[in-house]
């Protein structure tokens, strides 16, 4: 897709650089363990202006970034593989729609009221 | 201010098990006297604690189909989730979808032969509905950590990943008031919910993934684990009892019409009824085989009356080994939630 340019520890960097540039620390959570990926740079663009100027806003000692799954039944695919004892892949054993449930955003609210939503367009899956 | 009347059914220990949330249960004509639509419901629901809760809105002039295929009544027309007082505005409520009667659903599902025999002027609601329902697979509402799952039968923290299971007649009878069983599934509950029967937008499947006499768990010797620690919620086996009887005397066929459960066979045998044995998959009969329901077991069953079945329903229905019976008095709270 030609909007997915951002690799992802690009993504990482450069929210940590948007947050620097305001004069914050940002403590990223979310994406301790993810490998690779590409990020929709669009909406990188969009989410790294904000972040450098929620980090210059009056009261704001420092910023935090959570990543989470926005749909909460998170569908994984299983793959079983079986070795040779020279470590071919001689089997496989697909398992598709292996569906995990995950906290969704309100958990990390902590509590906090002063909530907005920053969309340029809107899905069609969304009308 | 203007308030409405709510069933809690408290977070904390019930029946000496944990309920990781709690659970709001309202009464459909509350919220139209009240002047709200379901939606506003859940908001105004969701208010009555920050923790995470389950909501869940009752309708009495309807029925619906439990995992077996039975009917009852009392369905819901509407499920929920909260946390934090917040209601997720995209997966943290979804309205149920009401099957209208026709001649072709009940050829497509025969477990509704019953409906018009048991239940004449009930409306039939089931799952989530079509227009709403925006998670690919389970019938879950979802804010937070606050997870109401399979048409809110399946209660769970996904943070702490804590659960209970509420099945229809169990949580129901927290909401009529009758007596409750408490205790863990066991291993012929595991098996027994896995033995279901196909139906479209249904509380548990929402699109027909087992034909009756087979299994949705297909987990051999291992179905038996999969539920078999959780925390449980049951309606008396009197009352189950009472259930299987008159559907079967609507004609309607185990491992056919309605799931090869080992409390139907039972009850089945007993009352000599007909049952579709050649429907029984091989995969089903590994599962019943491994809690102790072989075909030689079921041929031994007595012949009984309805009566002696009743009164014995207690040891014939299997499960739930270590539960005890607890009052809906000793659990649900009757509040008013201010709005």
């Amino acid at each position: 897709m030609k909007l997915m340019h951002t690799k992802t520890p690009d993504f990482v960097q450069k929210m940590h650089n948007a947050a620097f540039k305001g004069g914050k620390t940002l403590v990223m959570k979310g994406m301790e363990t993810v490998r690779g990926g590409k990020w929709a740079s669009i909406k990188t663009g969009q989410i790294e202006e904000i972040t450098g100027k929620t980090a210059q806003e009056e009261g704001v000692a420092s910023l935090e970034m959570v990543i989470l799954n926005e749909n909460p039944e998170v569908m994984k695919i299983v793959l079983l593989k079986a070795r040779d004892k020279d470590d071919n892949v001689i089997k496989i054993v697909r398992f598709p729609g292996v569906c995990v449930f995950e906290p969704l955003e309100e958990t990390y609210y902590e509590g906090c009221k002063n909530v907005s939503t920053h969309t340029t367009y809107t899905l069609p899956t969304e009308q | 201010m203007a308030k409405i009347k709510a069933r809690v059914v408290p977070e904390g220990n019930i029946g000496g098990l944990y309920n990781p949330l709690t659970l709001i249960l309202l009464d459909a004509d509350d919220v139209k006297a009240a002047g709200l639509d379901y939606e506003q419901a859940m908001k105004v629901a969701a208010t009555y604690t920050d923790g995470p809760c389950g909501i869940d809105i009752y309708d009495r002039n309807t029925i619906t189909t439990t995992s077996d295929g039975l009917l009852a009544e009392c369905g819901m027309v509407a499920i929920g989730a909260s946390d934090q007082g917040l209601v997720n505005p995209k997966y943290g409520w979804l309205p149920m979808y009401e099957e209208p009667y026709t001649e072709e659903i009940v050829k497509e599902e025969p477990n509704l032969k019953a409906w018009q025999m048991l239940y004449p002027g009930y409306r039939l609601v089931k799952g989530p509905s079509p227009d709403y329902k925006k998670l690919p697979v389970h019938n879950a509402v979802m804010t937070g950590k606050a997870g109401n799952n399979n048409s809110a039968s399946e209660i769970m923290n996904l943070v702490t990943m804590k659960e209970m299971l509420f099945p229809f007649l169990g949580l129901r009878s927290l909401f009529w008031g009758d007596d409750v069983r408490i205790g863990h599934a066991g291993p012929v509950f595991s098996v027994s919910i896995g033995m279901m029967f196909p139906e479209r937008y249904g509380r548990i499947s929402y699109f027909p993934t087992c034909e009756s006499g087979n299994t949705l768990h297909n987990s051999g010797a291992f179905a038996q684990t999969l539920k078999k620690d959780l925390p449980c919620v049951t309606c008396t086996k009197k009352m189950f009892a009472g259930y299987i009887i008159r559907h079967l005397n609507c004609g309607l066929v185990p491992a056919r019409d309605i799931a090869c459960a080992p409390s139907i066979l039972t009850l089945a045998c007993c009352m000599g009824k007909e049952i579709a044995w050649e429907r029984i998959t091989d995969r089903a009969w590994v599962e019943l085989d491994s809690v102790g329901f072989t075909r030689e077991y079921f041929d031994s069953l007595p012949r009984l009356t309805e009566e002696e079945i009743l009164e014995r329903a207690d040891e014939l229905i299997p499960g739930m080994e270590d539960a005890v019976t607890v009052k809906a008095a000793d659990i649900v709270l009757d509040v008013e939630i201010e709005f």
